[in-house]
């Protein structure tokens, strides 16, 4: 047992003095190099500038890779976490008797959970809707979200929240719903493309030279004109309930097998 | 050298060496829980580094154009996108990385209700206490 752990921390070390030099080496990155990648200098002068033929109309780079240049790989990713949840219902599912009855909460701890929980998810979603024009998206505020219904298990019981609607079924239809709509946005361009006679394809943002059916990206309301970048409003939203009730769920169900017992 | 260039290299050795303690850790220890512990501090690390990979020394602002608005937002002109250009970091690990994040949850809830199952049916988390009998047909 004292050599094989001997030989692992060997070999790890080594690897770890052998990745420094290769990053060093090879010129994966270097602190004196100033200027960046050429791809990221294509996407950084490219993204928000009018006259180019992949602009996206949102000046974050981030969301606008993720969702609109590489958006149906993220559509994937999406799924690989519902995959994710359905495994994790599937093999918890009936009965268990590891249970043990949790001590209640003190009156500070409950208190402080009901006055932070509404700020957290506030926050979340001032993160996700505003997801193409600062820092932050549909990942970002659900990740967020997600402390929210942590809090209120850990100080109140996941029961506090089956009496907010949060159950296992809503929020599994929830999340369900969401995916079909980021599919459905996804599809939009391609299907009014067939009927209208235009070019579409899927997850695409906004027009270009070649393929006319895309979004709009501005609105221009009563009382001024508002930036939603075509679809990378709606993907934001539909993702950040997506992910928000997919983890909120996975939570419930990690916490069912301690709460099963107390009732 | 500078102390800009240590500080980078000390960085960097750091970043690495947290993930070698991750990586050993999830070889040597045989409880299920902290095997899970040291892969998300070895997944983490794998993230910094990512991320480390797309700093430049006279990057000074995220990769966002400054003062998105949602209403009545100008474009930038080309010399505004020049200079943010120079000035921002590499936004393309910090893309890859909003992937890495979810996936990993995605791996961890499966794993932690595994080795719940694991826990019910064999008693033990301990993977040097699981006896391996021969399967009954």
């Amino acid at each position: 047992m004292r050599n094989r752990l001997g030989l692992t921390a060997f070999i790890t070390s080594s690897l770890v003095v052998l990745m420094t030099l290769v990053i060093v080496k090879s010129g994966l990155t270097n602190p004196l190099i100033a200027e960046n990648t050429q791809l990221a200098m294509k996407f950084l002068t490219n993204i928000p500038n009018l006259n180019s033929s992949i602009f996206s109309a949102s000046p974050e780079i981030v969301t606008s890779v993720l969702w609109d240049h590489r958006g149906i790989d993220t559509f994937y990713e999406t799924t690989v976490l519902f995959l994710a949840i359905v495994g994790a219902l599937y093999v918890l599912e009936g009965k268990h008797d590891l249970a043990r009855a949790r001590e209640e909460s003190t009156i500070i701890t409950r208190v402080v959970a009901k006055l932070v929980t509404p700020l957290i998810v506030v926050v979340a979603a001032s993160v996700a809707i505003h997801g193409h024009l600062t820092p932050g998206g549909g990942f970002q505020g659900g990740a967020i979200f997600v402390v929210g219904p942590l809090i209120m298990i850990l100080a109140l019981g996941s029961s506090k929240l089956a009496e907010l609607g949060l159950s296992k079924e809503s929020l599994l239809s929830v999340r369900s719903l969401a995916l079909l709509g980021v599919a459905l946005v996804g599809i939009t361009s391609v299907l009014a493309g067939m009927l209208g006679g235009y070019t579409g394809y899927i997850f695409m943002n906004l027009p270009k030279t070649h393929a006319e059916a895309g979004f709009p990206y501005l609105i221009h309301l009563p009382w001024g004109t508002l930036l939603f970048s075509g679809t990378l409003i709606f993907l934001n939203i539909l993702e950040f309930v997506a992910v928000s009730a997919g983890f909120t769920l996975s939570l419930i169900i990690l916490d069912s097998v301690v709460e099963r017992e107390e009732k | 050298m500078s102390i800009e260039e240590f500080l980078w290299y000390y960085i960097l050795f750091m970043v690495l060496g947290t993930a070698a303690v991750g990586l050993c850790g999830m070889v040597c220890r045989p409880h299920m829980i902290k095997k899970l512990i040291m892969l998300t501090i070895y997944s983490d690390a794998i993230e910094m580094l990512a991320v480390l990979l797309g700093y430049r020394i006279l990057a000074t602002q995220p990769p966002v154009f400054f003062g998105g608005v949602l209403e009545g937002f100008t474009f930038p002109t080309e010399a505004e996108l020049r200079d943010f250009a120079s000035s921002a970091v590499d936004p393309i690990p910090q893309v890859l990385i909003v992937t890495a994040i979810v996936i990993g949850l995605a791996v961890m809830l499966f794993l932690a209700t595994i080795s719940i199952k694991a826990a019910e049916l064999f008693g033990t988390q301990n993977l040097s206490k699981l006896e391996v009998g021969e399967l009954d047909e």
